[in-house]
């Protein structure tokens, strides 16, 4: 049993089951089919017979009828149409009567018996109906009468043997068909009785073949569902699929429990790995935020450094332009200084001129004293005659008084002599000593002037070093405003990069956070994968 | 000789100023009096001498003296003492005399001898005078020359208002002084000086 394969299993049951409903699905199914014959044949033959039986005579009483109304009726204009309905019985009737001998099980004789009334009836009914298309009424009335009475008694005789036939025909086809029914109904009953026994027992079989190494299969998932991989497959020898399939899940256990060692030290390394690379990037997230600033810092640095390196580079222009001009001023300052040298020179020999003529006017000054002494001599010498001319005219009393008045006004003219002399004596002195004063100033000048001149070629020189230093100057400014201009471009070009380098710097800071995330996203999924993988039980 | 131009450096030299004063200044030494000038000049001097002499000028209360200078004083001689002045030349001086006695002059061939009052009169010295005046004054038999620094001329004086000598003038000059003006003339007393006896320089003595 145990090395029969599973689907084979299967079908042997499938077959069983399958044969159990044919068999008694077909002996149901034939029972079925004699009964719906038996019914088959009720219709068919009984109740027909006695259908058409009725018609027939319903088709006669019709006929009847119509000879009736034909022989009744004052009015000759209906007997064609009478004619025309009695035409049409007939057929019928004939109609019916084919039917019921063509169905009638029993005696033909009965249904010959019943239509050669009718034959017989016929040539009556003809004279009757001659009659009264001749308009002999009465006659016909008459006639008809009893003609009817006659045929409808042979007609019922023979209809009821007819009749009671069908009647009892049809009551043996019922009492057939319901014993056929019974039969059958017992027959089944049991049949599906047997057949559901044999089914329980084969699936119970089968079931039982297939759940119980299907249970312990199921109790190993179960624990290996829940993590528990120590778990171990009973051995089986068996070769059917289930014992196969158990032999697989054991390998199955085994090379997960392998696999899942594997994976705990891969997850382990995994989780602090991802710890690692979650700090790294974490420092690198800080670091690029940090260079970030620190490189906006640079990129607005730099953006001064430019504004500055543009003032510079102004102010260099702006030096060159001045340097130049100070060349100019220089150069002029030379020539400047050079004629006052000369100016100098002029205003020394003018100087000398000055002092000489100052002491000729000391010298004739001089001169003018010595006059004056004398004059001032003379005055005195004259002051002292008056005096004695005074005294003289004393010393002749009354007679000198005359004398005496000359004598006064001599000494009086003598006095402002004298004083006319002190005073140009006195003017001398300040002549004398502004001469002097003239002569020391001169000189003074003339040393200033010596002093000047030497300063002015010191100053001549100090301008022509001056003016090689502004020529250097001018040069040294140009080239520096050349690199200046130059140093702009980079400083441009410097800031562009700078600010290239901070935008990308804002995009690593971005990925640096992704990545962050990413590290952290990772870090917990290394901390979950750890958490699930020890939930094994190993 | 304020305006020399050396001492204002820093200022601009107004030539024209200076030019301008140099003119005036040549044309003032070129003027020569003009006739009308000069005779008004004339008149005016005429018309001072011409005015009367001060009223009791000729009186007897006024007394003509000689007036001179000597160290820084004025002292004053009655005229009667004086015969004339004279400057100081030739002055040879004397061994063996006083120290009053400077020496020896020759006045148109008189020997007159000089004294200086200043050291008959013990005065203290007041610095280097002129000392080049002469006052000969004489009187009876006697005649010397008194040294001056200087000759003021001959004036008038009222004798009222000559007074007594200062008491605090004392001494030697007390004896030869006559009295003082309001001026403060000194007058000297001629005839105590020319009577003195300590001014006769004696050998036998």
């Amino acid at each position: 049993m145990m090395d029969i394969r599973i689907r084979t299993r299967l079908l042997v049951s499938f077959a069983i089951v399958l044969a159990l409903l044919v068999g008694v699905g077909g002996y149901s199914l034939n029972r079925m089919n004699l009964l719906a014959d038996l019914t088959n044949d009720l219709y068919e033959h009984p109740f027909t017979v006695r259908k058409s039986i009725r018609d027939a005579y319903l088709n006669l009483m019709q006929m009847n009828r119509s000879l009736n109304r034909m022989v009744t009726s004052p009015d000759s204009t209906t007997v064609s149409a009478d004619m025309q309905a009695i035409n049409d019985s007939e057929k019928e009737f004939m109609r019916n009567m084919g039917i019921v001998r063509e169905r009638f099980l029993g005696k033909q004789g009965d249904v010959d018996d019943v239509i050669r009334a009718y034959e017989e009836w016929k040539p009556l009914r003809d004279r009757v109906i001659a009659l009264a298309s001749a308009n002999q009424k009465v006659k016909a009335k008459e006639l008809l009468t009893g003609v009817d009475a006659k045929l409808f008694t042979a007609l019922d005789k023979e209809s009821g043997d007819i009749l009671t036939f069908a009647d009892r025909k049809a009551a043996e086809f019922f009492k057939g068909a319901q014993s056929t029914a019974r039969m059958s109904l017992i027959i089944t009953a049991l049949a599906v009785v047997a057949a559901a026994g044999i089914v329980v027992l084969v699936a119970v079989t089968l079931t039982r073949s297939i759940i119980r190494p299907l249970g312990s299969a199921m109790e190993v998932a179960a624990r290996v569902a829940d993590g528990d991989l120590t778990v171990t497959v009973p051995p089986t020898t068996g070769r059917d699929e289930m014992n196969l399939l158990l032999q697989t899940f054991g390998r199955m256990v085994e090379s997960l429990r392998r696999q899942t060692m594997d994976i705990h030290e891969g997850v382990n390394v995994l989780a602090a790995s991802a710890g690692e690379i979650l700090a790294s990037t974490t420092q690198v997230a800080s670091s690029a935020a940090e260079t970030a600033s620190a490189l906006n810092e640079t990129t607005a640095t730099v953006e001064e450094v430019k504004q500055t390196t543009q003032l510079a580079a102004q102010k260099a222009r702006n030096v060159a332009d001045t340097a130049q001009r100070s060349l100019q001023v220089s150069q002029g300052g030379r020539k400047a200084v050079e004629n006052s040298v000369e100016g100098m020179n002029r205003i020394r020999e003018q100087m000398a001129t000055i002092a000489e003529s100052i002491v000729n006017l000391s010298e004739q000054s001089h001169a003018i004293g010595e006059i004056i002494a004398t004059v001032n001599d003379l005055a005195e010498q004259s002051n002292l005659l008056a005096v004695n001319a005074s005294i003289e005219a004393a010393k002749a009393g009354e007679h000198g008084k005359g004398f005496a008045v000359v004598a006064h006004e001599v000494k009086s003219l003598a006095d402002q002599s004298k004083q006319a002399t002190a005073q140009v004596r006195a003017l001398l002195n300040d002549i004398q000593k502004g001469t002097n004063a003239a002569v020391m100033a001169t000189e003074q000048g003339s040393k200033a002037v010596e002093a000047g001149e030497k300063q002015a070629s010191e100053a001549g020189e100090a301008i022509r070093l001056l003016t090689e230093s502004i020529a250097e100057s001018a040069n040294a400014s140009a080239q520096i405003t050349a690199t200046s201009q130059q140093q702009m471009v980079g400083m441009d070009q410097v800031a562009l990069a700078m600010e290239n380098i901070s935008e990308a710097s804002t995009l690593s800071v971005t990925s640096t956070k992704q990545s962050e995330a990413s590290a952290q996203n990772l870090h917990e999924l290394g901390q979950k994968l750890k958490r699930l993988v020890e939930q094994f039980k190993l | 000789m304020t305006h020399t131009p050396f001492a204002q450096s820093g200022k601009t030299i107004d030539w024209n100023d200076i030019h301008q004063r140099l003119e005036a200044a040549r044309v003032a030494l070129s003027q020569e009096l003009s006739p009308e000038e000069e005779k008004r000049i004339l008149k005016t001097r005429a018309a001072a001498l011409a005015r009367e002499p001060l009223s009791g000028e000729t009186t007897e209360g006024h007394l003509e003296i000689l007036e001179f200078l000597l160290a820084y004083e004025r002292y004053g001689i009655e005229m009667s003492w004086v015969r004339e002045t004279c400057p100081l030349k030739d002055l040879t001086p004397i061994p063996c005399t006083p120290a009053f006695v400077l020496g020896l002059i020759n006045v148109r061939g008189e020997i007159i001898s000089v004294i200086d009052l200043k050291k008959f009169f013990d005065l203290p010295e007041k610095g280097l005078t002129d000392l080049n005046k002469v006052v000969i004054v004489h009187g009876g038999d006697m005649t010397f020359g008194i040294l001056a620094d200087e000759i003021l001329g001959v004036r008038p004086v009222p004798g009222e208002t000559i007074q007594p000598t200062l008491p605090t003038l004392t001494g030697i000059r007390e004896e030869y002084l006559k009295g003082i003006t309001g001026e403060r003339t000194i007058i000297l007393d001629g005839n105590r000086i020319l009577n003195d006896r300590r001014i006769i320089v004696n050998d036998e003595e």
